[in-house]
């Protein structure tokens, strides 16, 4: 069975992880603590996947769907209608006009507006 | 009320019953509304129940049919949808905090095609977290429980539909399955669960958690039902880049066919997996009832099958990695507030449960650089021998025979804080969504549990357990045919029980 619960298989072809980079990568915010647990978590996880690495792959193709001579389809280059941009834009967390919002992403002179202070601006401004 | 009350009948019954006047399509949703109120606050199956709209699709139902016109081949019957299945102007939040209050702006393919057909959505259901889990206990929005045994899990991560099944709160369901997401907790709470192949049902509109795995599948009572949704949802949709298109046979049709001559394969490293012994006791009874049907059975070998955790496990939470990063705060539901655009994604973030910010790791890592190589392209490749190991299988046998899960359904909060265990509960599930075949779920028994009283009365709990048939691809048919002549076999004793479990939960205490 290659995942036991409970028993390291010792790890000879696991890595370290390092959570830290990984949770950067992810967009993630360990807090204080979680980093620890997450890294044992992760590494007791890779350490029962050790049995793949038994296999002999060599030559083998990977499938990175699901059988053989599927294949992804184009649409077709044409107008056609689509969701609705408003309807689309009624589940986004703010909106101005048929923008999306987000922070500011450049610094400009003068301390950063908080992004509340300017949504109320927006909502003010949209009779919201 | 009782064996003869409407909530207690199977969709093709009540079908029936309203196409020949006999009850209206506002007396059966009444009677499931009433039911979901008696009974939820022991299951808790749903997220949300579509009391008012369920109502109101039901009465024009009823008009179409006064009118003598066809309400499709689903006219007037409740279906519960999971959570992550998007039902235009209602939530759709995939169990998840970051989507607690996200409205679905469109319906999925399946749900429109469910209410061309006539069918009434009464309510989306619990589910883990974006589909990730095998118990539904990593919802962030709710607790379900096992309707045969209230300390136990209902599986998942579909678990709500089943539930819901089960319970007699909806008699038809439609779930998702990545790994095992549909046929586990319908094992878990006795009722029929099918994986159709990758690309037969539409994607568009389903919460993608791992793209090349996901496939939506019905839940319900029994084959025959199954087949019904299924004649519902199959097919080619252009909105779906992976949807196959290729002709749809009549599903509920192949129920008159024979499955007398099939050749069905055991292979034996299913039942080394960790199978309890109630289980293994309940599959070699299902051996021998196919057996007496004039089905073949033979032992035969999928070496690379024990490999098939591991490499999910890498593979789904890759995908996940990647589909998940689009929950940022820019776009869907949640945002937290931030100065800054990264502190926005850090903080928008911080409210994924624990199990999907594992996943979301694992994968991330399985991709990085000088990790990609020995992980995710590795996975990729021993995809590809187990897809070979079914292959020749097939060459063999029409049909392939396992238990559905290792074990019955577990305690609540028995799994929860060791992430590998948890996994082991797919560990039946995951190859066929490796190799994209259909797959289905089919109760075959029960096992007898101590019930866990305080030793006073040590009482025992029945607890089902499925028999699970894959297919080869595309080939949903024999699948089905062999799963419904074994049910005929088994619906007696199962049905008496579920009837029994089902009196039981509608009682007061």
């Amino acid at each position: 069975m290659p995942l036991k619960a409970g028993a390291g298989s010792g790890g000879k072809h696991t890595p370290k992880i390092d959570v830290k980079h990984v949770a950067r990568l992810a967009m993630l915010k360990l807090e204080d603590g979680e980093a620890e647990k997450m890294q044992r978590e992760l590494q007791s996880i890779l350490e029962h996947m050790e049995e793949l690495f038994s296999l002999d792959v060599k030559g083998v193709e990977p499938s990175f769907g699901s059988f053989d001579g599927a294949e992804l389809r184009l649409f077709p280059d044409e107008v056609r209608a689509g969701l609705c941009r408003n309807e689309f834009l009624r589940g986004v967390p703010a909106v101005r006009d048929s923008y999306v919002m987000v922070p500011r992403t450049g610094q400009e002179q003068g301390s950063p507006r908080k992004n509340n202070e300017i949504e109320g601006e927006w909502r003010a401004r949209d009779g919201r | 009320m009782g064996d003869n009350a409407l909530w207690n009948m199977k969709a093709s019954a009540l079908l029936e019953l309203m196409t020949a006047g006999e009850v209206s399509a506002t007396e059966v949703v009444e009677a499931f509304l009433d039911r979901i109120s008696e009974v939820e606050p022991k299951v808790g199956a749903f997220l949300e129940v579509m009391r008012e709209e369920g109502l109101a699709q039901a009465r024009r139902i009823d008009k179409l049919r006064q009118s003598g016109e066809y309400p499709g081949l689903l006219g007037g019957l409740p279906v519960a949808v999971k959570d992550n299945i998007c039902v235009a102007g209602a939530r759709c939040t995939s169990g998840s905090r970051m989507l607690a209050n996200w409205i679905a702006p469109y319906d999925a393919t399946v749900v429109r095609a469910l209410k061309e057909q006539g069918a009434v959505i009464i309510g989306k259901t619990n589910m883990d977290e974006f589909a990730m889990g095998s118990s539904t206990e990593n919802s962030a929005l709710g607790l379900t429980r096992n309707p045969w045994d209230p300390r136990r899990v209902p599986g998942g991560s579909s678990g709500g539909s089943a539930a819901a099944v089960a319970a007699g709160e909806v008699p038809l369901a439609l779930g998702s399955d990545t790994g095992g997401s549909v046929r586990q907790p319908a094992a878990f709470t006795g009722v029929t669960g099918l994986k159709p192949t990758y690309g037969r049902v539409s994607r568009y509109g389903l919460v993608a958690f791992a793209s090349s795995l996901d496939q939506i599948g019905p839940i319900a009572a029994d084959v025959k039902d199954v087949c019904l949704l299924m004649d519902v949802i199959s097919g080619f949709d252009e909105r779906d880049s992976t949807s196959e298109d290729r002709p749809v046979p009549s599903y509920s049709r192949v129920l008159s066919k024979s499955a007398r001559g099939l050749k069905a394969g055991v292979p034996k490293e299913c039942l080394t997996q960790g199978v309890s012994r109630g289980v293994r006791e309940c599959f070699e009874r299902a051996l021998e009832i196919l057996e007496d049907l004039g089905i073949g059975i033979k032992e035969t070998s999928l070496p690379m099958i024990r490999y098939a955790l591991d490499c999910y496990y890498i593979i789904a939470p890759a995908e996940a990695s990647s589909n998940l990063s689009r929950f940022d705060g820019v776009r869907y539901g949640l945002r937290a507030e931030a100065k800054s655009l990264e502190e926005m994604y850090m903080r928008t973030r911080r409210n994924f449960g624990p199990e999907v910010r594992r996943r979301i790791m694992l994968g991330t890592f399985a991709l990085s650089a000088g990790y990609y190589d020995a992980y995710y392209l590795r996975a990729a490749k021993v995809r590809t021998l187990i897809r070979r190991d079914f292959k020749r299988a097939f060459e063999e046998f029409d049909i392939l025979l396992s238990p559905t899960t290792p074990t019955t359904a577990f305690l609540l909060g028995e799994r929860t804080q060791d992430p590998l265990s948890m996994y082991m509960a797919d560990v039946l599930t995951v190859p066929a969504n490796l190799a994209g075949l259909p797959a289905l779920s089919v109760p075959c028994g029960f096992e007898d549990v101590p019930s866990g009283g305080n030793g006073e009365k040590e009482t025992l709990r029945r607890l089902p357990v499925g028999l699970q048939i894959t297919g080869r691809p595309f080939d949903e048919e024999t699948v089905l045919c062999a799963g419904y002549a074994f049910y005929q076999a088994v619906a007696a004793a199962v049905e008496a029980e579920l009837t029994c479990m089902r009196k039981g939960l509608g009682q007061v205490g």
